[in-house]
């Protein structure tokens, strides 16, 4: 599916909005779903060329200038994730709501993991343990997170049927 | 080399984008809590957008929360009532004492003595956004230098300390929470009147705090309530947490304690800044 900068952008925004503001205020059991995760997983899936890896850098960025305390964490992270769904995504079904989720739950898990070895690396202090309990969590939600988009994104493909048996 | 990298253009780009990453990684590592202007300038309008989202989000979530919870905040409110008529009793008995310390205080004035509480003003602030990370607790307020919060100054909510500013912008500041911080924090703990115990503590790095007393002979117990205790950066008599273990360390000989803090870091709304002006 072609996805447009002029769409992509304001909806990474949008989410990014929703996640530092909205979501906190409404989570479940001190978690909340990874919503800029699960984006960047389903452009790098499903759209054409770079631009799950140029919004994944680009977001990850504003990511880290807001919440990290340093800057370049959470983008090589979303950098490394959709690098590995680009290069891999040729091997998947990509209508199949089980491939999409199985994809899900890999970044899920890859995300946590990288972003706990290299805050490790910079001096963080977080246990392993404590990342590892909230996996999961984290894993439930970003699923139902993903498969609310696969629909979404396959009722949008069904509006351009020259698209659908591509 | 040339050639190679010639026919290999998106490997090449695939690199040097991820090497970027990195350099840029170890070069904010190296200038920890110092912001880019670019990036203190983006930080300046996101959280203009934010405000006025986060309090609207708040505030439905508040009115939720106290529609499901209504037994309990009931319930809640006849605790507080007999917490009041016992805090009643406790002002009587503090009403003793209110002369000898406006003694003192005659007597500082003669020294010429600036004491911590007059040495510091506060601001109070919302917070408009919170890591969506879940496991970091690093989150952004609404008052920034233009209001005096300065960075390094310490945070703290109606339950204890908070953290401290991390990074100041004009109307917006970034705190880290105590729990998330590299350094360590130096803490003293009242066993009776006579007698306090100093020690230093740290994030534990699974969301609670560790440390340990600087005397092994320390008698510190279960239940313990911790304060800080003025060196460092944090000035002296905020709550931090209780004790809910301790543990004497055989190798280092040293009496380690595990604290369960005061401040419930997942659900922070409105936070106090300290400024030493």
């Amino acid at each position: 599916m072609k996805f447009k900068y002029r769409f992509i952008i304001p909806l990474y925004l949008v989410v990014f909005f929703l996640q530092s503001t909205i979501f906190p205020q409404f989570d479940l059991f001190s978690c909340t779903p990874n919503l800029l995760l699960c984006l960047t997983v389903m452009v790098s899936l499903r759209s054409e060329g770079y631009m799950g890896l140029v919004m994944g850098i680009a977001i990850g960025l504003v990511q880290d200038i807001f919440f990290g305390q340093m800057i370049g964490i959470a983008a090589l992270c979303y950098y490394c994730l959709a690098l590995l769904i680009l290069l891999t995504k040729h091997l998947i079904y990509k209508n199949s709501v089980t491939s999409v989720l199985f994809i899900g739950a890999i970044s899920t898990v890859g995300y946590s993991f990288l972003y706990w070895g290299v805050s490790a690396i910079m001096g963080s202090s977080y246990h392993l343990l404590y990342m590892a309990k909230m996996l999961p969590q984290l894993l439930i939600y970003n699923s139902v997170v993903i498969l609310i988009m696969h629909v979404l994104i396959r009722r949008q493909e069904h509006k351009y049927p020259e698209d659908r048996y591509v | 080399m040339k050639k190679w990298l010639r026919e290999h253009v998106v490997i090449t780009v695939l690199i040097a984008v991820a090497l970027a990453l990195v350099i840029l990684l170890v070069t904010s590592f190296l200038h920890l809590g110092n912001s880019s202007p670019i990036g203190r300038g983006l930080i300046g309008v996101i959280t203009t957008i934010q405000e006025p989202v986060s309090n609207a989000a708040s505030g439905v979530s508040n009115g939720i929360r106290n529609l499901l919870s209504f037994r309990s905040i009931a319930k809640e409110n006849e605790r507080l009532r007999e917490e009041v008529a016992e805090l009643k009793q406790e002002v009587i008995v503090h009403q003793f004492s209110e002369q000898e310390l406006e003694e003192l205080r005659q007597l500082s004035q003669v020294l010429n003595y600036e004491s911590v509480k007059n040495s510091q003003s506060y601001v109070t602030g919302d917070v408009i956004a919170m890591d969506g990370a879940n496991w970091f607790n690093i989150f952004t307020i609404n008052v920034g230098t233009d209001q005096g919060v300065e960075k390094d100054a310490m945070v703290i909510n109606g339950d204890g300390l908070v953290g401290r500013v991390y990074e100041a912008g004009r109307d917006w500041a970034k705190i880290i929470s105590i729990i998330d911080e590299m350094n360590s924090v130096s803490f003293q703990v009242f066993r009776d009147s006579n007698e306090s115990y100093l020690g230093v503590l740290t994030g534990d790095g699974i969301g609670g705090l560790r440390g340990y007393m600087l005397d092994s002979e320390a008698s510190v117990i279960e239940g313990d309530t911790v304060v800080t205790s003025g060196i460092g950066i944090y000035p002296a008599g905020i709550v931090i947490g209780k004790i809910s273990e301790v543990v004497v360390n055989t190798d280092s000989l040293l009496k380690e304690i595990i604290l369960e803090p005061t401040v419930d870091f997942k659900n922070i709304q409105k936070v106090m800044v300290l400024s030493g002006k």
